[in-house]
């Protein structure tokens, strides 16, 4: 079982009461941030799942030296927020040409090449790997590795999923994997984004990244619809909002998520103190 | 009708949302989408294949028959475009707020929009269940009880942003921008018709670089302040929030949460705490309500009850429209 640490404490996010997360002020400290990550590993997590932004590339150079070979590193790409920010100011046209400077400017070969022909012809597909390749490399310079798996975010999936743009989604999936990585998708709509997806080979292939808690918190269209996901489809679904953003309490949350412990391939929680760490020793005690 | 035919007027990031929400209700199917980037519309042909109509000309929406049109270019181009999507006979207009960017314009819009169209303004702050729930409470309040009302719309979208738009410049400026969700929320949790506007200034301080724009006003009688900024640093996403302060409690309420404060006690409610989930979540669960709200509407045939009208966008930008009347007027010395 994956249990990953979360990065929205990292990020200042906190899904129920954003004013709570204010009030803390996020955590602007990466080494406390990296200090979190590895006391978590020594509590019982075994990975670190990340949207790639300066700040997790940061944590990622800090845990670099200390975890081992087997810390699972699950990369969320794009980290949306920032795109979106930068889109309000500078539009989507705007946004494009900014990205494409950025690729070209990090000299990585296969990134330029189709961040060029996406700049050009404004081709989402060879944005996409242009995206891949220019985050891949983020992540390798900061770790020195490549992750584990490379997932595309919520912001992309379930926006194109509607439009039935679902043959893109698997372009740049089948990308990915030819890059040797597994491939992800992080979604809020899992069933219909699984439903979209499940005629197409790769799906054989791919992860999933998800909210998962008792009281279906951000799980749409049903926390029923999610749960007879995880038991037909074992060992593709990582949980994430297990706590639903604290709405519940950790041993409530983990002897919920405990009665899939057969079908889930992992979880994701975040920390934000050293005080709550212990919630990866209580997973790793209901979860194996 | 089972399904509308939708058109998307501006396909940037409000229209990609909203195209995608109406094809995820299941109550609309976008066919259409216009923009003036030819760049776009290119890119935009060779990803939908035919599939869905990719145009720089609204007439052609015409010869498609849409039955729904969801204009969300800037501020300042709804006017325009939506006059002439007024000549389309769609039966459902949807215009991402504000209305339009002068009460002039607006009301010649609530005047040419036919008794058979359904028009709508994207205030999906309303489908927040805070704030419906704040709405439940006001009702049950004399507003001779209600003592203030404190709110503020902050994002900080613009915070160290080099080159930032003027707070009252282009985009329709922070006010219609951003203000305008906390001006909708006071007007219609107060049921108001009518608004009286004391001061407005620009105020600036640490936290707001950029300045943060304070409007004074009576609504319904009741001392109203709104604050609005897109610089404070800590609003990740736009963010309304409201005090109500009454002789017996002071309630506050914004996107995700819900305070009472009486009697030295403090009982708090979360959002997630008050809501279903929905059919599908992308961005926020009140952007699928409203798109759902007003769909149903328009292919039941019925009054979008739970949407902002367009009576109530007129109001809207008659508030700001006064509101920098006055602030003009005062800082032009007269």
């Amino acid at each position: 079982m994956h249990i990953l640490v979360g990065d929205n404490p990292f990020h200042g996010i906190k899904h129920l009461a954003q004013s709570e997360a204010r009030f803390r002020g996020g955590i602007r400290d990466v080494s406390y941030a990296v200090k979190l990550v590895l006391m978590s590993r020594d509590a019982g997590a075994n990975g670190f799942m990340l949207s790639v932004s300066d700040t997790t590339l940061a944590i990622l150079r800090g845990i670099r030296d200390g975890v081992t070979n087997d810390f699972t590193i699950a990369a969320i790409i794009p980290y949306a927020y920032e795109y979106v920010r930068k889109s309000t100011v500078v539009g989507v046209i705007g946004l494009v040409k900014e990205f494409v400077n950025n690729v070209t400017r990090t000299l990585n070969i296969r990134a330029m090449y189709h961040a060029l022909r996406a700049g050009m012809n404004l081709d989402l597909v060879d944005g996409l790997k242009a995206l891949v390749d220019y985050e891949l490399n983020r992540v390798k310079d900061s770790y020195g590795s490549k992750p584990w798996t490379l997932m595309l975010h919520e912001l992309i999936v379930d926006t194109l999923i509607p439009y039935g743009l679902v043959d893109v989604i698997a372009e740049v999936l089948e990308y990915i994997r030819g890059r040797g990585i597994v491939p992800g998708v992080e979604t809020r709509n899992l069933p219909t984004v699984y439903d979209a997806l499940r005629n197409y080979s790769i799906i054989d292939y791919v992860v999933f990244a998800a909210p998962f808690n008792a009281v279906g918190f951000q799980m749409s269209p049903s926390r029923e619809l999610y749960e007879e996901f995880v038991r037909r489809n074992p060992g593709k679904l990582i949980g994430f909002s297990v706590l639903a953003s604290g709405l519940l309490s950790p041993r409530d949350a983990l002897e919920y998520v405990a009665r899939f412990r057969d079908y889930l391939l992992g979880i994701s929680i975040g920390v934000s103190r050293e005080g709550q760490v212990s919630v990866f020793k209580l997973a790793r005690e209901l979860l194996g | 009708m089972d399904k509308a035919k939708v058109a998307i007027i501006g396909f940037g990031k409000m229209g990609v949302l909203h195209g995608a929400l109406v094809n995820a209700t299941g109550l609309g199917e976008v066919v259409a989408i216009v923009d003036k980037d030819r760049r776009l519309l290119k890119a935009l042909n060779e990803l939908f294949r035919n599939k869905v109509r990719v145009t720089d000309n609204i007439e052609e929406l015409r010869d498609i028959g849409v039955d729904v049109v969801f204009i969300t270019t800037p501020i300042p181009s709804h006017y325009s475009i939506a006059m002439e999507v007024l000549k389309l006979n769609a039966k459902g207009l949807f215009i991402e707020k504000t209305l339009t960017d002068s009460t002039d314009k607006s009301n010649k819009l609530l005047n040419t929009i036919g008794n058979g169209v359904i028009g709508v303004v994207g205030f999906q702050k309303r489908f927040i269940p805070t704030f419906r729930k704040l709405k439940d409470l006001i009702q049950n309040v004399s507003l001779n009880e209600i003592r203030s009302i404190r709110a503020y719309a902050y994002s900080e979208d613009f915070l160290g942003v080099r080159g930032a738009p003027g707070l009252l410049g282009p985009r329709g400026g922070v006010l219609r921008d951003l203000g305008s969700h906390a001006v909708d929320l006071l007007l219609w949790l107060l049921n108001a018709k009518d608004a009286s506007i004391i001061n407005m200034g620009i105020v600036r301080t640490e936290d707001a670089p950029c300045g943060e724009v304070q409007i004074n006003a009576l609504i319904n009688g009741v001392d109203a302040t709104i604050s609005t900024s897109w610089c404070k640093e800590g609003f990740r996403v736009p963010e309304v929030g409201i005090s109500v302060i009454t002789d017996r409690e002071e309630v506050f309420v914004n996107d995700y949460e819900i305070v009472i404060r009486r009697d030295n006690t403090v009982e708090k409610t979360y959002e997630a705490q008050l809501e279903e989930p929905v059919r599908y979540l992308l961005g926020a669960p009140e952007y699928y309500r409203e798109d759902e709200a007003f769909l149903r509407s328009v292919v039941a045939g019925n009054t979008a009850l739970d949407c902002a009208s367009f009576r109530d966008g007129v109001l809207v930008d008659w508030f700001i429209d006064e509101a920098l009347r006055v602030y003009n007027a005062h800082t032009s010395g007269r």
